[in-house]
């Protein structure tokens, strides 16, 4: 039996197939929200965005209001970092967008290009909380270090309150860094594939079958 | 874009909703996602909506649309039961009107098996897309588009006996 000899039918049944919505649905289907993989990385940017706008606010309160040089170090510096990120999840926000709004491209570039959107914001995303937070601790302990409070410093006060040397100050904290940079790992890499692991898989399979049997490939 | 860009997409989409049917049908094999493609095939029309320019016909350009979103529309979940038919009429008077559509059947079956860029090829060959068409649509070239098309067909016929010898 082939598909041409049952072509006319085939027409046809797909012609007799009908989703059960109502007529008039379609205007208020215009403004509804979309499900997309792409509305879903918008929508988590905004969140971001919100995120980092209010973390702004907090950072400089502090940076202006603490009583320790250290914490108005560290507020000022994480503040301005914000702003940085701000601006590139913004840009990152107008591509996005660029790409889900502009023509409608044939099925093989658009599936390329969703594809490098959500790996990139998930490479984005893992790289920069693995990244920054060694960073940040880093930044914390040196800073920790430089601020005496009373007779101790703010660090030694935190990791070891009834009094120890430096060289234990550091092994605790480098232990106490490790601990959570490994946590945050596998936790990122759990989230991120859970959200878009198996979307990006299928991604991939459909990129693959399409350029399959080409005599370019 | 404006209430009568709104009116007159709209206008335009009902005359053609039934790609969008098709499409969904093909797509997705319970009412309910079958209803939310329906949306999401809607709501990215009416967004790229500005950029068609009538250079190509309507129909085209949403089936570019409608493939696009499907294609790219991924239900997490359970594995989806395989597509049913519709059930056959009953004619027991008429028995080689029952063959045709027991393989009818069994081809549409086959067709939902297929992977979801199978479909398509399917999808606009069945359309009498011209394998030109089809190559527009996916992006790719007419030669590649025989060369997948012909495997597609050994694959339907192939399934389509795997049925009977059952």
């Amino acid at each position: 039996m082939e598909l041409d000899e049952l072509k006319i039918q085939l027409q046809q049944h797909l012609n007799e197939q009908r989703v059960a919505m109502p007529v008039t649905d379609i205007g208020a289907v215009l403004h509804s929200r979309s499900r997309s993989a792409i509305a879903n990385i918008k929508r988590s940017i905004g969140f971001e965005i919100v995120c980092y706008l209010l973390f702004i606010v907090t950072a400089i309160t502090i940076a202006l209001l603490s009583r320790y040089w250290s914490l108005q170090v560290y507020g000022a510096v994480a503040g301005i970092l914000s702003m940085v990120f701000v601006v590139i999840l913004l840009l990152l926000l107008r591509k996005i967008r660029h790409f889900d709004n502009n023509e409608v491209l044939p099925v093989q570039e658009n599936l390329v290009g969703v594809y490098n959107i959500v790996n990139g914001y998930v490479k984005r995303s893992f790289r920069f909380s693995l990244l920054l937070l060694p960073v940040c601790m880093a930044f914390c302990f040196w800073l920790g270090y430089r601020e005496p409070l009373r007779d101790r410093y703010l660090l030694e006060e935190l990791l070891y309150p009834q009094g120890h040397n430096l060289q234990q100050v550091i092994v605790r904290f480098a232990i106490y860094a490790t601990v959570v940079t490994i946590i945050i790992y596998y936790c990122s890499q759990w989230w991120m594939g859970r959200l878009y692991g198996k979307y990006l898989q299928e991604l991939k399979r459909s990129i693959a079958d399409l350029q399959s049997g080409s005599l370019d490939s | 874009m404006s209430l009568r860009d709104e009116q007159l997409f709209t206008q335009l989409l009902e005359q053609h909703r039934n790609i969008i049917h098709k499409v969904c049908a093909l797509y997705m094999h319970t009412q309910v996602d079958r209803e939310d493609l329906f949306q999401e095939i809607t709501l990215q029309a009416w967004k790229t909506y500005a950029s068609f320019r009538g250079d190509a016909q309507f129909s085209t350009w949403l089936y570019r649309v409608a493939l696009n979103t499907a294609i790219g529309f991924f239900r997490k979940g359970k594995k989806q039961p395989i597509i049913q038919a519709a059930p056959i009429p009953d004619t027991p008077a008429d028995p080689t009107h029952h063959l045709v559509e027991e393989q009818v059947q069994a081809m549409y079956r086959a067709i939902g098996d297929l992977s979801a860029i199978d479909k398509a090829l399917v999808m606009l060959y069945l359309e009498d897309y011209s394998y030109q068409d089809i190559a527009t649509v996916l992006g790719i070239t007419p030669n590649h588009v025989a060369v997948k098309m012909n495997r597609v067909k050994a694959k339907l016929k192939e399934q389509t006996q795997k049925h009977y010898q059952f």
